[in-house]
């Protein structure tokens, strides 16, 4: 399991990376260009502030590396909330259980009917996500939900609170085919700020979930963490441990990384600002991940704004969220209007960015998986 | 009638260029390449079809009387999914022919010989024309035909690579021992890379990303189409050897039958 290696990595190698960042001169960035076979050190290099001046010609190679590995293609899939309740106090979400919001649990008939919208807009990918409650988001309810969507999505993945082994693989013979989980911050001391009752306060066990959902038997696993929290230096070099040691030890699971921002929400914490990570950082980071693993996906949601997804996912995205609502029933509309998770920026219909996709140049690809492909049982 | 038609369990295809449907810009693009490159196949992933979408379906983009379908089970990790795959493209009314991927590694995309044989053997049986993407191995490539495969079709070079025939020895075995139909798959990046596999007697060859993701698709199919029917040609004409030693002016052993001896 990662906890261990991680502990060694925060305690003595990250540490060291964090301060190779102060000395990056324009010829280690040069050469980690030039590198057909990248390493940390040139992954440090491309997202130096250095590197800033050599943006152009990092953005040229990674958007090679990716229509040469995916083509000029964008997966799209939408998100589907099915709950707000939630048993944890983190300081940056709406459904945090301290605020005073309206909890809604979706009936499996209200959750076909949100399915139902989604499939009429031409998604065949769907991301099941929930607060963390599991007195009311309980095994046999995920269970039942995966099933029903199931029924008319090819292609299910939850992003629910972490669960044990034996959990993922139920989810997994349900139909279920992958896992998102981000571990929101790799600094423990920022983590425990933000994470303050619940069991998402235990760090070490949120940072095994990608192992135990890999053992389980998931086909794909999204991991990030959610920029604002910490040094963006922090959570960027973690994200590439993480990654290198679950690519490396789970070969047969392909693995997606995502760099969501801090948006506005109900709640009290605002990132101070040499936590937040800027356009320019994020554009470095996202072609910095490419260069470093071209065969990785690397999702980018409706929490960027319309003008910016349509540039940036040129750059290195294979995967896009459109016409989301992170809120509970958001779609169908008939459910008393609650709180989402978070605000969202772009808010183009999913058929309006399907055709920003196309006149940019690019195939919008609704479908890319056969859910009969494996037996469920 | 074509008589150098390639012949896959016994049904003759014109054109010895397949061409993948993957990575296109768009579909309006990806049916142009296909036109102008005079392709008689083009493989479809099974997983990419959506028979009941309300947005277009990439097979709505293939006109079927002039090319055929090549269903693959790209995405399948193992024989179980492949099969599933196959039947369900069968049922679906996409025919006969199927392109088995079995590829447990996401991330090379390399193919798994041991599950591709079982697939190939239980889709034999089931009445399929299996054409297997393996690894460029001559004894794989022996066994599968044995067990009833219509073609091999050994990679080049890992796929999406476009580095070009690096398993280049392996390939000449796999030719020179196969009696079906071998079909060059995956890392070709350029039109010279298909003319050598063409000019070695590979019987066709399989090109999709070095199309797909040229700066300009259509003209590149063309490129590949002329490429393609230029390495046959030369194939068929009968290329010179090519040798490394110089070619003795005096030869050696020309003393024998005039000097006396006692033979």
């Amino acid at each position: 399991m990662y906890k261990n290696i991680f502990k060694e990595f925060e305690k003595n190698e990250r540490p060291f990376y964090l301060n190779e960042y102060n000395r990056i001169s324009d010829q280690q960035i040069t050469s980690a260009l030039q590198n057909p076979n990248p390493t940390i050190a040139d992954f440090i290099a491309l997202t130096s502030d250095k590197a800033i001046d050599h943006l152009e010609d990092i953005a040229h190679k990674s958007k090679r590396i990716t229509e040469e590995r995916f083509g000029k293609t964008i997966q799209l899939f939408s998100p589907l909330y099915f709950s707000s309740e939630c048993s944890n106090k983190c300081t940056y979400c709406s459904f945090s259980m301290d605020n005073d919001i309206v909890r809604k649990t979706l009936t499996i008939p209200e959750l076909m009917k949100e399915g139902q919208y989604l499939k009429n807009k031409g998604f065949s990918h769907v991301l099941l996500v929930a607060g963390e409650d599991n007195r009311v988001i309980t095994t046999e309810y995920i269970v039942e939900c995966i099933h029903s969507i199931k029924k008319i999505f090819p292609s299910v993945i939850i992003e629910i609170a972490p669960q044990n082994i034996e959990e993922y693989q139920i989810f997994a013979e349900a139909g279920c085919e992958g896992v998102t989980v981000y571990q929101e911050t790799y600094d423990r001391d920022q983590y425990k700020l933000h994470h303050l009752g619940g069991k998402k306060r235990i760090f070490d066990y949120r940072i095994d979930t990608p192992d135990r959902a890999c053992i389980a038997g998931m086909r794909n696993v999204a991991i990030g963490a959610l920029f604002g929290l910490t040094h963006w230096q922090i959570d960027t070099l973690s994200i590439y441990h993480h990654l290198s040691y679950l690519q490396k030890k789970y070969w047969r699971t392909s693995f997606s990384i995502a760099f969501p921002r801090l948006r506005a929400h109900v709640g009290e914490y605002d990132p101070p600002p040499e936590y937040i990570l800027n356009d320019t950082k994020l554009v470095q980071l996202i072609c910095a991940f490419r260069i470093c693993f071209p065969d990785t996906g690397i999702v980018l949601s409706t929490r960027e704004s319309a003008v910016f997804r349509d540039q940036v996912f040129q750059l290195g995205i294979t995967k896009m969220s459109a016409g989301s609502s992170t809120e509970v029933g958001g779609y169908t509309g008939d459910i008393p209007p609650n709180e989402p998770q978070f605000q969202l920026e772009d808010l183009r219909s999913a058929e309006e960015v399907a055709q920003s996709i196309k006149n940019l140049g690019y195939d919008p690809v609704w479908k890319d998986w056969e859910g009969t492909m494996h037996a469920i049982r | 009638m074509n008589n150098d038609a390639l012949l896959i369990n016994q049904i003759e295809y014109s054109s010895r260029l397949i061409l993948g449907t993957g990575k296109y810009p768009s579909n309006e693009i990806m049916a142009e390449s296909i036109k102008v490159s005079k392709t008689s196949m083009v493989t479809v992933a099974l997983r990419r079809v959506d028979t009941n979408t309300s947005h277009e379906n990439i097979i709505q983009y293939i006109d079927t009387n002039t090319v055929s379908l090549l269903p693959n089970t790209s995405g399948a990790v193992n024989a179980e999914e492949a099969i599933r795959l196959a039947k369900l493209g069968r049922s679906a009314g996409l025919g006969d022919l199927i392109k088995l991927e079995i590829t447990p590694d996401p991330r090379s995309l390399l193919p798994d010989g041991i599950e591709t044989f079982k697939a190939c053997e239980v889709l034999v049986k089931e009445g399929f024309t299996v054409m297997p993407y393996i690894n460029a191995d001559p004894i794989l490539a022996r066994n599968l035909e044995d067990a009833g495969a219509s073609t091999v079709m050994p990679l080049g070079s890992p796929i999406g690579t476009n580095r070009g025939l690096e398993t280049k020895e392996s390939i000449r075995l796999i030719i020179e021992n196969a009696s079906i139909p071998v079909i060059v798959d995956a890392g070709i990046g350029a039109p010279s890379h298909a003319a050598e596999a063409m000019e070695m007697g590979a019987d066709a060859v399989m090109v999709n990303t070095a199309i797909a993701s040229a700066k300009d698709p259509i003209k590149m199919s063309v490129a590949f189409q002329m490429a393609v029917e230029s390495g046959r040609m030369a194939y068929l004409s009968g290329l010179g050897k090519i040798s490394t030693d110089a070619i003795a002016s005096s030869p050696l052993t020309g003393f024998l039958g005039q000097v006396n001896s006692n033979v």
